[in-house]
């Protein structure tokens, strides 16, 4: 279930919302493509450059994610290696695209059974849901969200739900392996899960935020973020990826 | 429009459905005391392997937390919840799977033979409700409660056996050892045989 603690509401996600000087907003402290939103005139500025480029360089720039700066000299100086956020990152339209077709591919395939876009949720906070007893999946989100909780990430961190019920064992009283065996590889996966989300809720103890303690919840946005963003999930979790590849790809030859 | 799920009509902890079947869901206890976590459910989710914690609203449980738990068993997660730095409550199901957790331990009963005797034999739980608890069919329940009866009846004549003196097992009529329920495979398996 892609509820992630929303962004838009929620009096302690505010702890983790800043509003920054030159316009951004953004969830938690580093800088990624899909927990920015908003901007200022940097980013009118680094359109305008963007728009000068050759056509080809443009839609090639924007088919990948690379690491993001917010300051247009620096990023003018490395257009190709930089990205500058909603200038060259990969657009909304395209993670959607994206989304859609593995969407596809798991209807086909009896991963999912039926998706209901456009859900108005009772909860505020939730934005997607997988049923999984009835394979269903549900998505309803806000245009004022941040990019990680578009329709885009959200519908493929809910098919990664899907996957993951088709890999995992159905029993409780079975000593089955975790997809993330090491440590580097739950790292990475949390790594992503927090590129996506945002940093996960610190807690007292002795419980945690339920996406750090689900190897689902990791599995799901390394998922998604192997979907949406294919270059930067090998680049920046390249052990998860990895493994999700080796045990997602026996399910689905068509999927990576 | 929502998916409006189904809920289990049993319900425990003031309304906390035993079961959430679309979510694939089991009740294992709640948290109380004065923690942060005050009042939320606790729920195993099946495939996922692990205990989520959250509020339960209009019949969905909306997970917020999660119990960290190395073992994906329904029981050693219960184990971890209930011995959680924080005042927990076991529901029947999670008390039965504790339970299960030390069958499992310190028994012969393997864990799936344990989590299925201690729901079944212990708790009282049907046959057709321990199936949808541990998300396995109840010709499975059957097996495994078929074999563990064997395991533990090969093992009460164990116990039977080594308490009688040394000088009686010549006299020691065949039929001393109970064989009721001791299958074949238990024989082999135990060693355990009637004295001729």
């Amino acid at each position: 279930m892609s509820r992630f603690p929303s962004p838009t509401l929620v009096d302690r996600i505010d702890e983790r919302v800043q509003e920054l000087e030159d316009g951004f907003v953004r969830l938690g402290d580093e800088d990624t493509p899909f927990t920015l939103r908003e901007g200022g005139e940097s980013v009118e500025q680094a359109r305008q450059l963007h728009s000068e480029r050759e056509k080809s360089d443009r839609e090639r720039d924007e088919e990948s994610n690379e690491p993001i700066t917010r300051t247009v000299s620096e990023w003018q100086a490395d257009m190709m290696g930089l990205d500058f956020p909603f200038v060259d990152t990969i657009p909304l339209d395209e993670q959607r695209s994206r989304a859609n077709q593995v969407a596809e591919l798991a209807t086909e395939e009896d991963v999912v059974d039926r998706i209901d876009r456009g859900v108005a949720f009772q909860s505020d906070t939730v934005r997607g849901k997988h049923w999984r007893g009835v394979q269903l999946i549900e998505i309803g989100t806000d245009p004022g969200d941040f990019p990680g909780f578009q329709a885009g990430v959200v519908l493929a961190h809910e098919l990664g739900h899907a996957f993951y019920d088709a890999w995992s064992p159905d029993s409780g009283i079975e000593g089955q392996p975790r997809l993330f065996r090491t440590t580097d590889e739950k790292a990475q996966a949390r790594e992503l899960s927090e590129r996506l989300h945002g940093p996960m809720i610190e807690t007292d103890g002795p419980f945690v935020d339920y996406r750090k303690g689900s190897d689902e919840e990791l599995a799901a946005a390394v998922f998604a973020s192997r979907i949406i963003e294919p270059m930067a999930a090998q680049r920046i979790a390249p052990d998860a990826v990895r493994r999700l590849e080796e045990v997602y790809g026996d399910l689905s030859d068509k999927l990576f | 429009m929502p998916h409006q799920p189904t809920v289990s009509e049993e319900s425990e902890f003031d309304g906390l459905p035993r079961r959430l079947p679309d979510q694939d869901a089991i009740l294992i206890g709640r948290v109380n005391g004065d923690s942060e976590f005050n009042g939320l459910a606790a729920y195993y989710i099946h495939g996922r392997g692990s205990i989520l914690l959250g509020r339960y609203e209009d019949r969905e449980f909306i997970p917020e937390y999660s119990v960290e738990c190395e073992s994906r068993l329904m029981s050693a997660c219960v184990r971890e919840f209930s011995r959680a730095d924080v005042e927990t409550e076991l529901s029947s199901v999670g008390n039965s799977l504790l339970q299960a957790w030390h069958f499992g331990d310190l028994t012969p009963l393997s864990h799936k033979q344990a989590h299925v005797y201690a729901l079944r034999e212990k708790a009282g739980f049907s046959r057709d409700e321990t199936a949808a608890i541990l998300n396995i069919s109840p010709s499975t329940v059957d097996t495994h409660l078929q074999r563990a009866t064997e395991k533990l009846a090969a093992a009460e004549n164990l116990v039977r056996f080594v308490r009688v003196d040394s000088d009686e097992l010549a006299d020691a009529d065949p039929e001393f050892f109970d064989e009721a329920g001791v299958g074949d495979d238990a024989n082999r398996s135990n060693d355990i045989t009637p004295i001729s």
